[in-house]
């Protein structure tokens, strides 16, 4: 079968538009207040620790995916039911992101329109996205990402005459326990989060390193996140943050230069609904993944558009509103995620590193047979 | 062939999805836009909202458009927005509206509910101008005559600029006015709007500041107090500032016009006690002198703006007491001590409200005096 | 409405997709579409008569408070 590959550059732009993702829409700031530039920069620190396994794992196997990996190292049948598992969490938090959007596109503009309209037609975008493949996704973001990069530096700029750094005073002025409760939450949902490329880190380009992609967008995508939660805490002041449902949209509400130019802050939107829906479809496309190899279907193109479907349709239950979602997102995701996110990533190294000792003993001893 | 009969199958799968469109499409006629609310609370508990709205029926190239007054009552704010149907067929659109009028005795029981629906519809903008009537009713507002725009709300927001500019408004936003609500140390304030007669004709006019507690109205700043808030707030961009010289009698004043200013508000902590240090240096020019006092060379000048320093301080001086008097701490010096003392704000900032009260401020002011116009000495006279 | 955008939704995967999968003969493939797509119609048609659809979000929640033991507001 056709292999897919997708080059350094298209892997970390991919990686940097999901970290940013659906925290443009869920700021998770609601304890530190300003202080919650300083709990990203901690989550980062903290993600940078974690980003070394999943590193390490895509290093260790190359041109392998997860659930080859699980395979190998846990047998076939216990292997399998870790894929189940993770396969539902991928499901689950698929749906949920599609649900992020479709309520955030219902708050802001179509609050009449069924709900179920507006995630299906996400749905069908998601669908063809995975149904074409990695490498078109890969190459879409990097045409995507240079519009977005710009659209955003744009919005900064624009809004520069309204920022009063004052706002971001008192710094750390309810001690450190805030901060690092926000820097947990904020580790969980967007860096930690990576653990999904590895279901596709088989497909990296052969010469690229996973370190160089993990640590690299980690980095940008971080800072990045870091300087958009300071610039609308600037603007708005953290109690407004913490009040509004979407502080990230509310803030280009407000640029105005000028007399002529306001209003702008469909751009916004469609930066937000775009970086999301990449996210969206990387998990789901993850999800596909997973099932095309549960059930040893070769070509996991064919069955993407019901997996996809089946996802858009589920979300609508998924939450009663926006703000369940969003505390959900909050208070219990973190929590969920942690055998996905921290313990199987750490089982899987250790047992690997252990396992791939042992075959270099037992090869050690007979190389030259074998090379001959 | 049989390419073609697939293509034309996905496009009548697809279309009947795509040509759905926006279950809440609205054609641009068919839409009321408003461009200004007066919300008043009626007798029985109700409210009474009165959109002004630009009519876009107008004919002709001209297209002035007319504004057009609608008034509606219901038990919420929302709900007298959607009974302006039963007035006026088409919905009223609140995207574009620039200015809110809160009637007084509204403001006296409280705005969270007004600020509520405000800033939780996604109609509704955050940068619109909330402004307090001054009078019986705010839907009066409307019924003023408008000098330059044809539609009242424009002419107060354009007022609202041009009032910036020399100092004697402020210029408040929905969400600045949610920050001062929702933070601890700073009180929230609004201009002030009232009608006035000029010639048998009903306009409107700024005056001043309406100063809050909490989010109730408590009392009122003159535009001079206004100027001098202003100058604690640094939001001075220009204005004028009169100087009293000479003798009581003599009644001489010299006016300066101010380029630029700068304040820096400071709070120190020493021996259990919070100070305040307002540092406020002005650059301005020598605009009018109307007095016998010559002012020849440098020596006078210096002279002069220490004498205008020392009269803005007193007036400064004079605001401060006003507000410590009705406790309402619209300055931010709350605020300014939590940012930078966030120690002291800790074990202090529960009864801040007695605090302020009795807080000491300095105000060390420093103005230059950069030019004297055209003239190098005072117009003489011949003996 | 949802019933009938899922049927518009599920006619067309047959066309574009089920169809040529049929055709290559790759069963399981075709199992698993058909299952997926069974259990979305099955979806579609609870939503539309208004069965509540059980969300993992409250039992997950429980699990999480009971292990972690903090209280949920």
């Amino acid at each position: 079968m056709y292999k897919e590959i997708i080059s350094q550059k298209q892997a970390i732009v991919l990686m940097i538009t999901f970290i940013i993702g659906s925290n443009t829409i869920l700021v998770m700031g609601g304890k530190s207040k300003q202080d919650i530039w300083i709990a990203v920069i901690f989550a980062i620190a903290a993600a940078c620790v974690l980003v070394a396994v999943y590193a390490r794992i895509a290093k260790l196997f190359p041109e392998k995916h997860l659930f080859e990996i699980l395979d190998i190292l846990f047998g076939k049948v216990f292997g399998r039911i870790i894929v189940l598992f993770f396969a539902w969490y991928l499901f689950h938090i698929g749906a949920a992101i599609v649900k992020n959007i479709s309520e955030f596109i219902r708050i802001i503009s179509l609050d009449s329109t069924p709900v179920c309209i507006i995630s299906l037609m996400t749905g069908i975008v998601i669908a063809y996205a995975v149904r074409s493949g990695l490498e078109v996704m890969g190459r879409l973001i990097s045409i995507i990402f240079p519009i977005w990069i710009t659209g955003t530096l744009v919005l900064t700029i624009l809004s520069i005459g309204q920022y009063d750094i004052n706002r971001l005073k008192p710094v750390l002025y309810e001690g450190l326990e805030p901060v690092i409760s926000d820097a947990f939450r904020l580790f969980a949902l967007p860096f930690a989060e990576t653990v999904v490329f590895l279901c596709f880190a088989g497909s990296f380009q052969r010469k690229s390193s996973p370190y160089k992609i993990y640590y690299y967008s980690l980095l940008v995508g971080g800072f990045y996140l870091a300087i958009v939660v300071a610039r609308t805490v600037m603007m708005i002041g953290a109690d407004n943050l913490s009040m509004f449902m979407y502080p990230l949209y509310v803030t280009a509400r407000l640029i105005r230069v000028g007399n002529f130019l306001e209003k702008i802050e469909l751009i916004s939107a469609v930066l937000i609904i775009s970086c999301t829906f990449t996210k969206a479809t990387v998990y789901l496309f993850s999800f596909t993944k997973g099932v095309a190899y549960l059930f040893n279907i070769r070509d996991y193109h064919r069955i993407a558009a019901p997996s996809v479907f089946l996802a858009s349709i589920y979300s609508i239950p998924l939450y009663e509103s926006a703000i369940e979602m969003i505390k959900w997102a909050q208070d219990i995701f973190p929590y969920y995620s942690i055998p996905f996110q921290i313990i199987l990533p750490v089982a899987v190294w250790i047992t690997a590193e252990i396992k791939l000792r042992k075959n270099k003993n037992t090869t050690a001893e007979n190389p030259q047979n074998q090379a001959m | 062939m049989k390419r073609i009969i697939k293509i034309l199958l996905y496009i009548l799968i697809i279309n009947p999805l795509l040509l759905t469109s926006c279950w809440n499409y609205r054609e641009a006629d068919n839409l009321t836009l408003v461009r200004g609310l007066a919300i008043d609370k009626a007798e029985d508990n109700n409210y009474l909202v009165s959109a002004e709205t630009a009519d876009m029926h107008e004919e002709g190239m001209e297209g002035k458009a007319k504004s057009v007054i609608i008034e509606s009552k219901g038990e919420t704010i929302f709900d007298a927005v959607r009974n302006a149907i039963l007035v006026n067929v088409p919905r009223l659109y609140l995207g574009h509206t620039t200015v809110v009028v809160i009637s007084q005795k509204l403001a006296q029981e409280g705005v969270t509910p007004v600020m509520d629906f405000l800033t939780r519809d996604h109609e509704t903008r955050l940068e619109m101008h909330p402004v307090i009537y001054q009078g019986n009713e705010a839907k009066e507002i409307f019924k003023a005559k408008p000098f330059t725009a044809e539609i009242i709300s424009e002419e107060i927001r354009d007022m609202l600029y041009e009032q910036k500019r020399i100092s004697k408004a402020v210029q408040v936003q929905i969400y600045e006015f949610m920050e001062c609500l929702a933070s601890e140390g700073v009180s929230g304030i609004m201009p002030v709007v009232r009608l006035e007669e000029i010639a048998g004709e009903k306009v409107i006019r700024l005056c001043g500041t309406a100063v809050f507690k909490k989010d109730k109205l408590i009392g009122y700043l003159d535009e001079d107090e206004t100027k001098y808030l202003c100058f604690v707030l640094d939001e001075v961009e220009g204005g004028v500032l009169t100087v009293n010289v000479g003798s009581k009698e003599d009644n001489g004043k010299i006016t300066l016009e101010i380029l630029k200013s700068k304040t820096k508000v400071k709070p120190s902590y020493k021996e259990d006690k919070i100070t305040i240090e307002i540092k406020i240096r002005i650059r301005a020019v020598l605009d009018e002198v109307r007095t016998r006092i010559k002012f020849n060379d440098q020596k006078d000048l210096d002279e002069l703006a220490k004498i205008a320093g020392e009269q803005l301080k007193g007036h400064i001086e004079n605001v401060i007491k006003k507000a410590q008097n009705s406790n309402s701490d619209i300055f931010g010096f709350g605020l300014q001590v939590k940012r930078s003392l966030p120690k002291v704000w800790k074990e202090k900032g529960k009864d801040w409200d007695k605090l302020f009260r009795e807080l000491e401020v300095n105000i060390i002011p420093d103005i230059e005096i950069v030019h004297t116009g055209l003239l190098i000495k005072s117009v003489e006279v011949g003996e | 409405m949802v019933l009938t955008s899922s049927l518009v939704i599920i006619t067309a995967l047959i066309i574009i997709d089920l169809i040529p999968i049929y055709r290559d003969q790759q069963w399981k493939a075709f199992f698993v579409y058909c299952f997926f797509l069974t259990i979305f119609l099955i979806l579609a048609v609870l939503m539309e008569y208004n069965v509540k659809i059980p969300s993992p979000a409250e039992p997950i929640r429980s699990i999480v408070s009971f292990i972690f033991g903090f209280e949920q507001s």
